[in-house]
C-alpha cells in the first residue's frame, strides 16, 4: 500500500537533494533551505521502516526474519553508501560517511530495537542529540573541515571518529532522524491491536513539531547572549556541517510537522485526490528515490570528475565551480525529468534499480 | 481368622441395603445369606406390568423422598451411586367436592376466605412447630420430643373452619396411611409440611422404583435363599445365632455369628424367637411398633388418556375413602402411549375395603372418580388391585422414645448380635429403611472390625456388653448422614 | 401493574393503547372460564407466536399460558387475571434481563478468545491494550451484578399453600429453564472472570516490570553514552600525534 503524503515528502526530499547538489557541486552556492533534502530523506527512510514492519507483521511474517531482513537492508545501504562513496566520489572519499551509511546505520539499528517502547527511542534520540556536540567538541571537528569539506587521514581511529560525529553524515546526530521517523511512523501507523477506534490523532507529532521548531529558533536567538565557549563549540548556528543542534531541532521540527500535515491532508482528508497525476508521478519517484539519489550524483558528477581528468589538472579541478548558479538551477529540473522519465521506464520495463537490488539482495 | 457369617432374615428393600452397606463398608471378610419367604427379592417395592397391555406402574412405594436440598440424602446418593435415573414428581391438587382446588385461589372460590385464613394460620402453626431442618432430622432419635405423642386429631381439631379440617385431614390421609387419632402429632405435621418443597420433593426411579431392589440384589454377593421361611431364631450355647427355616416342608437350621431381622414389624410375630428372654424382648419390640397402618393399590390401564389438560401433575388427592392419591402412573414413563390410573387408598378405608373382592375395589375405585373425569370410567382396560395391610406403621420410630440403638437391638445383654432393621424404626419410607440398614450394617462393620471379636476364636461371654458400650454410642452419634467416616 | 421485589426498583407499568413508549412486553389477556376454546387457543398461538416461533403453551389449573419472547397471553377466570398478569410481567422482565446477560456473553467469547493469550503471557502489545481489557473486565462485572440481581427471584423457593401465581410462576421458571441457565451463566461468568482476573494480575505485574526495566534501560543508555565519551577521548588521543593534512582530493558531496 502506497501512502501518498510520504511519496510526496519523499519526492520533495529527493528534488531538493538535487537541487542542492546542482548548487554546491556544480555552482559552489550553500543555500540553507536546500539543506532540508538530507535529514528528511533520513527521517522518511525511519517512517518506511516502520511502514515495512508493519506490512510485515500484517502477513505474518516471524518476528525473526523481520529483524533479519530489516539488519540486513541496513547493512546493504552502509555497504552502498560506502560503495558509493568510492565509485561516485572518488577511491579517496571512502571513508566521507554518506548520508546513506547513517540511514543504514539507523535502520539496522531500528530492526533490532524496533520493540522497544517509542518513548524510549525517543529518549535514545534525544541523548543522541545531547551527546553528539560534545563528541564533536572531543574528536576537535573543525579539525577535520579545513576547507569547507571533510577530510581524514585512513587510520582506524580517524575512520571511527569521522564515522561517529565528524564525517559528512556521521552517527550522531544524523543516526536520530531514522529512529525519530521510526517512532513518528509508529504513531502515525501504529499496530492494529494499539489502534483506538478513530483514526490515530496527529497533534502530539505537530505540537513537538513545533516545540522543535521554536526551540531551534530560540537556540538561535539566545546563541549570541550565551557565555562561552557554548556559541562557539556546542551551538553552531544553523548549520548543516557540523549539524548544529539549532540545525537537528529545526529540521526535525519541519520534518514532523510536514509529516503530520501531509498525513492528514493528503492521506486521510484525501486533498489532493482532484490532482492524480501528481500522485503518479510523486509515487514514480518515491518508489525510485534511492535510485536517483544514486543516480544524480552519477549524471552531473561522473562528467565534471572525467571533463576535470582530461582537461584540467585533477580530477576535481571543476568541482565547485562548473558553471552559474542560474545554469545549476535551470539544469535541476531538467535532471528530475531525466531522472523521473528513467524511473518510469524502469518501472514499464522492469528493469534493475537500487531498490530491486536491496530486495533481491536482502529480502 | 474365618469370615463372619451373617444371616439377613427378609429379601426386602431393609435387607438388600444391609446386606449392599455391609458389603460396602465392611473390611473383614464375611458372608451374608438372606432369607426370602416369597421367591421374589425387594419387598413393598414392586413395578408389574399389567397382563394385557404393555405398561408397568408402582404396585407398593409409590414414591422417595427428596431431602438433598437440605443435607445428606443417602437414598438419593444410593440411587445415583447404582446409576439409576429419576423423575420429579409434583401434584399440589386435591378434589373438594368434585372440584380440583389447586391453590389458594381455588380454595377461595369453594369456600371463601375464612376458609384461606384458616388453612393459612394451620401452615403457620405447623411451620412453627417443625422447621426443614428439624424435619429432617426428627427421623432420627427423638426421644423427648413434645411432638411426640398421641393425637394429631386434636390438632386437627383446632382448625376453626371444619371444612378446612376436613381438606387437610383428607389431603394427608394417604401420605398416614392411617386416621388422625391413631397417629402421633409430629407424624401427622410431618405429612403435611411434606407437601411443601422446603420440606421435601418427590420423585420415583424411572422405569419403575423396582430398578432399586434389582440393582441392589445384582450387586449383592450373598447366598439368597428363595422360599424360606423363618420360623424360629435363637442362640447357640456357644454364643452364636441360629436360624431355623422351612422351605418346602423341610426344616434347615443355619449358625450366625450375626442376624439380622429385616421385616416389616406384622411380620416378626410370625417368628418364634427361643429362649425367654429373647422372646419378651422381641415382643415387647413388636408391640413397641405395633401401629399397623393399610395401604390398597387399584391400578387401572384406560383406553384414553382422558384426564388430559385436567390433571396436569403427577398426582393429586381425592376426596373420596378419607383422603385418596390418584397418580397419573404414565407420567412416571413420558414415552408410555398406555394411559395408567393408580390409586392408593390408606387408612381405615383400606383395612374396610380389605375384606372386598378385586373387581368390587376396581368399581369403587372408578366410583370414586371426581365428575370431571368421570367419562374414565368407560375407557378401562386392565385393573389390577395390591393390598399392603399392615405393611406400613401408623406411628413410625413408636411413642417409646426409644433410642435408636434399643430399636435396632431389642435385647442387647444375651443376644447382642441379633439386630433389626426396618422402616417403622424411623418414618415408614424407603428413606427410613435406609437409615436403618445403615445403621445396623455400620454397627457390624464396627463389630467385624475389633480385633477382640473374633467371630469363632472368641466368643462375647454372655452378659459381656463391652462391644455395646465401645462402638453403639460412637457409631449412633456419627450415624444417618456420615456413614463413611465410620469406618474403623 | 406491579412493583418488582427491592434491590430491582423497577415498576410494570401498563401503556395505554397507541403510547408512544416502546412497551417492552406486550400482554394478552383473555378473561374467560374456559380454556378449551380451539379456535381461541389457535388464535393466541397465532399471535404469540408472530414475536417467536419458539412460544410456549401452558395449560395450567385452569389458566392457559402463551408464552413468547415480548409477547404472552393468558386466559383465566376474570377474577384471576390480575395477579396472572402481575406475575407475569415480572417474570417476562427476568426472562428478558437473562436473555440480554445471555446473549451478551455470546457475543463476548470471541472477544475472550482473542484475550485469553494476555492471560498466559503478557507482553508489550498486550500492555497497549489495557484500557480495553479494562473496559471488557467492567462490562462483565456489570453482567454479574445485574445477574446477581435477579437470582434470588429466579430461585424463589416454592410457596406453599401455592396461589395459582405462585403456581404459573413456578411453572414458567421451570419451563424456561431458568435455574439452569442461571447454573449456565454463572459458570461462563467464572470462566470470564477467571480469564481477566489473570489478565489483570498479569498486567500489573507486566507494568511493574516493565518500570523497572525502563529504568535499567535508561541506565543502560547513558552508560552507553559515557562509554561512547571515555571511547572518543582514547580515539582522539591515539590520533593526537597524527594531525590531519589537507588533501587536494577531497570533496564534498
Amino acid at each position: 500500500m502506497r501512502h501518498a503524503s510520504i511519496d510526496i515528502l519523499r519526492t520533495a526530499a529527493i528534488a531538493l537533494m538535487v537541487l542542492v547538489h546542482f548548487l554546491e557541486n556544480l555552482a559552489g552556492a550553500l543555500w540553507t533551505p536546500a539543506g532540508f533534502g538530507a535529514p528528511l530523506f533520513a527521517f522518511l527512510a525511519g517512517v518506511s521502516f516502520r511502514i515495512w514492519v508493519r506490512s510485515q507483521e500484517a502477513k505474518g511474517t516471524s518476528d525473526a526474519a523481520i529483524t533479519k531482513v530489516g539488519v540486513r537492508r541496513g547493512l546493504f545501504l552502509f555497504a552502498l553508501g560506502l560503495g558509493f562513496n568510492f565509485f561516485v566520489w572518488l577511491p579517496d572519499d571512502l571513508y566521507n560517511w554518506d548520508v546513506l551509511t547513517a540511514i543504514g546505520t539507523g535502520l539496522a539499528v531500528l530492526a533490532l530495537a524496533r520493540h522497544l517502547p517509542g518513548g524510549f527511542l525517543a529518549f535514545v534520540s534525544a541523548v543522541i542529540f545531547v551527546i553528539a556536540p560534545f563528541l564533536r567538541v572531543q574528536a576537535d571537528y573543525d579539525a577535520y573541515w579545513l576547507e569547507l569539506y571533510f577530510q581524514c587521514d585512513k587510520t582506524l581511529p580517524e575512520i571511527l571518529i569521522g564515522y561517529f560525529s565528524t564525517g559528512y553524515f556521521p552517527l550522531f546526530p544524523w543516526v536520530l532522524f531514522p529512529i525519530a521517523g521510526y517512532v513518528a511512523g509508529k504513531a502515525v501507523y501504529p499496530d492494529p491491536a494499539d489502534a483506538g477506534d478513530g483514526p490515530p490523532s496527529v497533534r502530539p507529532l505537530l505540537t513537538w513539531g513545533a516545540v522543535l521548531v521554536a526551540a531551534s529558533v530560540a537556540l538561535r536567538v539566545v546563541r549570541p547572549y550565551l557565555p562561552d565557549p557554548l556559541p562557539s563549540t556546542i551551538l553552531k548556528g544553523w548549520t548543516m556541517f557540523p549539524a548544529s543542534p539549532e540545525y537537528v531541532t529545526g529540521v526535525l521540527g519541519i520534518a514532523l510537522i510536514l509529516f503530520g500535515t501531509l498525513y492528514v491532508w493528503v492521506d486521510r482528508r484525501q486533498k489532493l485526490a482532484r490532482f492524480p497525476r501528481l500522485l503518479a508521478v510523486t509515487r514514480t519517484m518515491s518508489r525510485h528515490t534511492l535510485s536517483i539519489y544514486l543516480l544524480h550524483h552519477v549524471l552531473h558528477l561522473w562528467p565534471l570528475w572525467v571533463y576535470g581528468y582530461f582537461s584540467g589538472d585533477t580530477a576535481t579541478a571543476y568541482w565547485r565551480e562548473a558553471m552559474s548558479i542560474e545554469m545549476a538551477v535551470a539544469l535541476t529540473p531538467v535532471c528530475l525529468a531525466v531522472c523521473y522519465l528513467l524511473a518510469w521506464w524502469a518501472d514499464r520495463r522492469e528493469w534493475p534499480t537500487a531498490e530491486s537490488a536491496m530486495r533481491w539482495v536482502c529480502d | 481368622m474365618r469370615a463372619w457369617q451373617i444371616g439377613i432374615v427378609g429379601g426386602g428393600p431393609g435387607g438388600l441395603m444391609t446386606a449392599y452397606a455391609l458389603q460396602k463398608w465392611a473390611n473383614d471378610p464375611h458372608h451374608l445369606t438372606i432369607f426370602e419367604v416369597g421367591d421374589r427379592l425387594g419387598g413393598k417395592i414392586l413395578t408389574p406390568s399389567f397382563q394385557t397391555v404393555s405398561a408397568t406402574y408402582e404396585a407398593g412405594a409409590a414414591e422417595i423422598y427428596d431431602y438433598s436440598h437440605i443435607d445428606d440424602d443417602p437414598l438419593k446418593e444410593l440411587i445415583e451411586e447404582l446409576g439409576l435415573p429419576i423423575n420429579r414428581m409434583d401434584g399440589s391438587s386435591a378434589v373438594v367436592r368434585n372440584r380440583p382446588v389447586a391453590n389458594l385461589d381455588d380454595l377461595r372460590d369453594r369456600l371463601g376466605q375464612p376458609a384461606v385464613d384458616a388453612l393459612l394460620a394451620f401452615d403457620r402453626q405447623a411451620k412453627d412447630q417443625i422447621t426443614p431442618g428439624e424435619f429432617y432430622a426428627t427421623a432420627d432419635e427423638h426421644a423427648g420430643d413434645p411432638l411426640v405423642r398421641p393425637g394429631f386429631d386434636a390438632v386437627l381439631a383446632a382448625i376453626p373452619d371444619p371444612a378446612v379440617r376436613d381438606y387437610v385431614a383428607r389431603f394427608i390421609h394417604s401420605d398416614l396411611a392411617t386416621e388422625a387419632a391413631t397417629t402421633s402429632v409430629a407424624y401427622g405435621l410431618q405429612n403435611y409440611l411434606m407437601n411443601d418443597q422446603a420440606y421435601m420433593s418427590l420423585y420415583g426411579i424411572a422405569g419403575g422404583n423396582e430398578a432399586l431392589p434389582r440393582e441392589l440384589a445384582a450387586r449383592v454377593n450373598a447366598d439368597v435363599k428363595f422360599g424360606h421361611r423363618v420360623t424360629t431364631v435363637g442362640r447357640t450355647p456357644d454364643g452364636r445365632m441360629s436360624v431355623r427355616a422351612v422351605c418346602a416342608g423341610k426344616a434347615v437350621e443355619s449358625t450366625f455369628d450375626a442376624v439380622v431381622m429385616a421385616l416389616p414389624n406384622a411380620a416378626i410375630g410370625g417368628v418364634t424367637f427361643a429362649g425367654e428372654r429373647l422372646s419378651r424382648a422381641m415382643a415387647g419390640h413388636a408391640a413397641d411398633f405395633d401401629f399397623p397402618a393399610h395401604y390398597l393399590r387399584v391400578t387401572v390401564a384406560f383406553r384414553e388418556k382422558f384426564w388430559e389438560g385436567r390433571m396436569t401433575e403427577s398426582y393429586c388427592m381425592l376426596d373420596c375413602f378419607g383422603g385418596c392419591c390418584l397418580y397419573d402412573e404414565s407420567s412416571r414413563a413420558p414415552g408410555s402411549d398406555v394411559p395408567v390410573l393408580g390409586w392408593l387408598i390408606a387408612g381405615e378405608a383400606a383395612e374396610a375395603l380389605g375384606a372386598k373382592t378385586d373387581d368390587e375395589l376396581i368399581a369403587d375405585a372408578l366410583a370414586a372418580l371426581p365428575e370431571f373425569l368421570g367419562d374414565g370410567r368407560e375407557l378401562v382396560r386392565e385393573a389390577r388391585v395390591h393390598r399392603w395391610l399392615g405393611a406400613v406403621n401408623a406411628v413410625p420410630g413408636g411413642y417409646g422414645g426409644h433410642s435408636l440403638d434399643q430399636r435396632h437391638r431389642p435385647e442387647p445383654v444375651d443376644h447382642p448380635r441379633l439386630f433389626v432393621v426396618g422402616d417403622y424404626l424411623f418414618d415408614s419410607t424407603l428413606n427410613g429403611v435406609l437409615d436403618s440398614a445403615e445403621y445396623v450394617a455400620l454397627w457390624l462393620v464396627a463389630l467385624m472390625a475389633d480385633r477382640l471379636e473374633q467371630p469363632h476364636d472368641r466368643p462375647a461371654p454372655v452378659g459381656d456388653t463391652r462391644d455395646v458400650d465401645r462402638f453403639s454410642a460412637p457409631v449412633a452419634r456419627r450415624h444417618r448422614r456420615t456413614p463413611d467416616r465410620v469406618r474403623v | 401493574m406491579c412493583e418488582l421485589p427491592a434491590p430491582l426498583n423497577r415498576r410494570a407499568v401498563a401503556l395505554t393503547l397507541g403510547s408512544t413508549q416502546a412497551a417492552e412486553l406486550e400482554l394478552l389477556s383473555v378473561p374467560s372460564d374456559s380454556t378449551e376454546d380451539a379456535d381461541l387457543t389457535a388464535r393466541l398461538r397465532e399471535w404469540v407466536s408472530a414475536g417467536n416461533p419458539a412460544a410456549q403453551v401452558i395449560t395450567f389449573q385452569g389458566a392457559l399460558l402463551f408464552w413468547g419472547t415480548g409477547r404472552v397471553a393468558v386466559v383465566a377466570a376474570p377474577s384471576r387475571l390480575p395477579p396472572l398478569e402481575a406475575v407475569l410481567a415480572e417474570l417476562a422482565y427476568y426472562e428478558g434481563e437473562l436473555a440480554d446477560v445471555e446473549r451478551q456473553l455470546g457475543e463476548a467469547w470471541p472477544d475472550l478468545e482473542a484475550d485469553g493469550g494476555p492471560a498466559f503471557e503478557f507482553d508489550e502489545r498486550s500492555a497497549k491494550q489495557r484500557d480495553r481489557l479494562a473496559k471488557r473486565f467492567r462490562q462483565l462485572l456489570g453482567l454479574r451484578a445485574r445477574l446477581t440481581r435477579i437470582v434470588p427471584m429466579l430461585l424463589t423457593p416454592h410457596v406453599y399453600p401455592p396461589t395459582l401465581a405462585s403456581q404459573v410462576s413456578e411453572r414458567l421458571r421451570e419451563r424456561s429453564r431458568m435455574s439452569h441457565r442461571v447454573e449456565m451463566i454463572q459458570e461462563q461468568l467464572e470462566v470470564f472472570e477467571r480469564i481477566y482476573d489473570t489478565v489483570s494480575q498479569r498486567a500489573s505485574d507486566y507494568r511493574a516490570n516493565r518500570k523497572g526495566h525502563l529504568l535499567e534501560m535508561v541506565i543502560i543508555v547513558f552508560l552507553a553514552a559515557q562509554t561512547l565519551l571515555v571511547l572518543f577521548e582514547i580515539l582522539t588521543n591515539a590520533t593526537a600525534t597524527s594531525v590531519p593534512t589537507a588533501t587536494t582530493t577531497t570533496t564534498s558531496p
